[in-house]
């Protein structure tokens, strides 16, 4: 080794030494994992690059690509309403037993699993569930017009159930830690509860929001139980195709070429996520 | 008649009582000073006019409507905050139109206000700068002017100055009072600093424990206080018992020589020090069992015996039962 090297080594040694076992857990638990299944989709079984498990995957399940992509965007829609509501409530409400209530109800979902969750969904949604049953008691609802919800609404009104209660933990710490004089500030000069929260409250935590959406869509991208749960039959998520490619068909290729749209879509959502802090950062 | 009016207003929060009794009319076009100690209840009782402080009991009028069942984006008042509360999300100009924007102003009419107000506050070229390039004397002026920029009938200013270095805040101070004296607006606002308040106002309410002690113009309350902790407060810091009463005096306005000047009060005592006080000399004496302190033009050597004589006008009596402490 160089003089310079070692100088260089006994600069950086001990953080190198610090960091070591983080980098090799993520190296080996993730990125070589990760690394693979990329590689792997790209492979023919003698070792040649090959596009047909890419287009195998597109021909069988492009319908479900395009599904999961839908129905993730729509559960996201649903999250980010539904939180930004909860939240805007915690830190604008005038009640306040009706905040101290919320406060402490909403976050349940968050204890409960996937898989109880979707099971109590299903019980919930299915054409004689609970819901149908109760809007009928109460005549809101003929038998005959009753349906069942187990398909994509019951996905996403899964998905929603369970997410908006982390994303409402995000915003509403991020919104009870504001300079909450800008929120007076707002009100004084003739701002009502709603623009307060959308013109002010809302902007400022914003980035809390995007990060609250995107573990979300990494969440709705990988569970299994739910899509297995409640959906019978096609279009289903991709979760669930790559599952059954795996178990009835030992076909890690096609699995693999599934996988890579996931990554696709959770990576374009992480590159919209850094430009748009990214941009915000330089602004201050 | 009263821009402004309180009336038996209390405030409590849980068991405290913020705000006791509290009874006061701000004259219209007036700038109004609410005076007294930190943690006395001054921006508890501003809070209380812009809607942030709800009140257990009394009224608050604007002109003869009351305003104390409306939420605070109806009150048509305008606060500007201690810590300014700008919005970090918008840059300056943004800032100042968006209270016009909540108005539904036409956005040319935006532009152009926005435009007349920035140069009014001589801050032209920092329109389009974030909240964060500020200094602290250009944010408060822009905190100023997005309170201003919607004509309210009543200004609130919360220890607006009290976040700025000396220098800035004597510049402030000045275009303050001719931005009030100019535009005619109503004024409330609240500083612990006496220096200010007595520059600033033609009206002091001083507040002691959630009430009101005393509403003077300045020069009554600086040579008049109602009590002793008032006179106190505001930099009385000489007392000496006299019967059943006590006497008091500023030692600004008291001296300290080998022979006594004044005819109002004079007593023979030893010095202890003398310190220097940029023009004159602030003489600590011993008198009996007293110490006093009175400015002299000469520096005093310590133990020797010197008068302390004060005007008769410098001289404050406060009875012993009207005393509280
Ligand atoms: N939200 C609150 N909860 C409890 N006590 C409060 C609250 N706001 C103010 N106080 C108390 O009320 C008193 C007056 O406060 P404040 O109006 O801020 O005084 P000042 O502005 O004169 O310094 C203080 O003793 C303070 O501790
Ligand atoms: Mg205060």
């Amino acid at each position: 080794m160089t003089p310079n090297a070692i100088a260089i080594l006994r600069r950086h040694g001990p953080g190198l030494l610090l960091v070591l076992p983080a980098l090799a857990a993520i190296g080996f638990l993730y990125a070589y994992p990760l690394l693979r299944s990329v590689i792997f989709a790209f492979l023919d079984t003698q070792g040649g690059v090959t596009l047909a498990h890419v287009s195998r995957a597109l021909a069988f399940y492009g319908r479900d690509i395009l599904f999961s992509i839908g129905v993730a965007l729509a559960s996201l829609a649903l999250i980010a309403v539904v939180s930004i509501t909860i939240a805007g409530y915690l830190t604008l409400g005038a009640t306040p037993w009706a905040v101290a209530l919320l406060r402490w109800l909403y976050r349940w979902p968050l204890f409960i699993p996937f898989i109880v969750a979707a099971q109590t969904a299903r019980s919930f949604l299915s054409r004689n569930g609970l819901m149908n049953s109760v809007l009928m008691e109460l005549g809101l609802l003929s038998p005959a017009a009753a349906q069942s919800l187990l398909d994509w609404r019951g996905l996403i009104l899964t998905f929603a159930w369970k997410q908006v209660p982390f994303v409402t933990l995000l915003l509403a710490g991020a919104m009870a830690s504001l300079d909450r004089a800008t929120i007076e500030a707002a009100r004084n000069l003739g701002a009502g509860r709603l623009r307060c929260l959308l013109g002010i409250v809302l902007p400022q935590v914003r980035p809390n929001l995007l990060v609250g959406l995107i573990l979300s869509l990494v969440v709705i991208m990988s569970v299994l139980s739910v899509p297995m749960m409640i959906v019978a039959g096609n279009p289903t998520m991709m979760t669930a195709m790559m599952a059954h490619r795996v178990t009835y068909y030992g076909d890690y290729a096609v699995a693999n070429a599934l996988g890579l749209f996931s990554y696709l879509l959770t990576a374009f959502a992480a590159w919209l996520y850094l430009r748009t802090t990214l941009a915000r950062e330089v602004r201050r | 008649m009263a821009a402004l009016e309180l009336e038996n207003v209390s405030i409590r929060i849980g068991q405290a009582r913020i705000l006791n009794d509290v009874s006061l009319q701000v004259p219209a076009g007036s700038f109004t000073c609410l005076l007294g100690p930190s943690g006395c209840g001054k921006t508890t009782l501003l809070r209380s006019v812009a809607g942030f402080a709800p009140l257990s009991a009394g009224d608050i009028r604007i002109g003869d409507r009351s305003i104390a069942g409306l939420p605070p984006e109806r009150r048509e008042t305008a606060m500007v905050f201690q810590s300014y509360a700008l919005w970090p999300h918008m840059n300056v100009g943004e800032n100042l139109a968006y209270p016009l924007k909540l108005r539904g102003v036409s956005r040319g009419e935006r532009e152009r206000r926005v435009a007349a107000m920035l140069e009014r506050l001589d801050l032209a070229h920092c329109a389009k700068r974030p909240i964060g390039a500020l200094s602290g004397g250009q944010r408060q002026r822009i905190a100023l002017g997005r309170a201003l920029i919607i004509d309210p009938p009543i200004l609130l200013l919360d220890e607006p100055l009290s976040n700025l270095d000396a220098a800035i805040r004597r510049t402030l101070r000045t275009e303050l009072r001719d931005l009030q004296r100019r535009l005619g607006i109503t004024t409330l606002m609240v500083t612990h600093d006496q220096e200010e308040a007595l520059s600033l106002a033609d009206r002091i309410v001083l507040m002691r424990d959630g009430r009101i002690i005393q509403v003077a113009d300045p020069e009554t309350l600086y040579t008049a206080p109602a009590d002793l902790d008032t006179a106190r407060f505001l930099g009385v810091d000489n007392l000496v018992p006299e019967g059943g009463a006590t006497l008091a005096f500023r030692s600004t306005q008291a001296h300290a020589g080998p022979r006594a000047l004044h005819a109002g009060l004079r007593r023979q005592g030893r010095v202890i020090d003398s310190t220097y006080a940029g023009g004159a000399w602030r003489i600590r004496l011993a008198v009996a069992e007293l110490e006093l302190t009175a400015m002299g033009e000469a520096s005093l050597a310590a133990g020797t015996p010197a008068w302390i004589s004060v005007p008769d006008h410098a001289l404050m009596r406060f009875d012993a039962h009207r005393d509280a402490a």
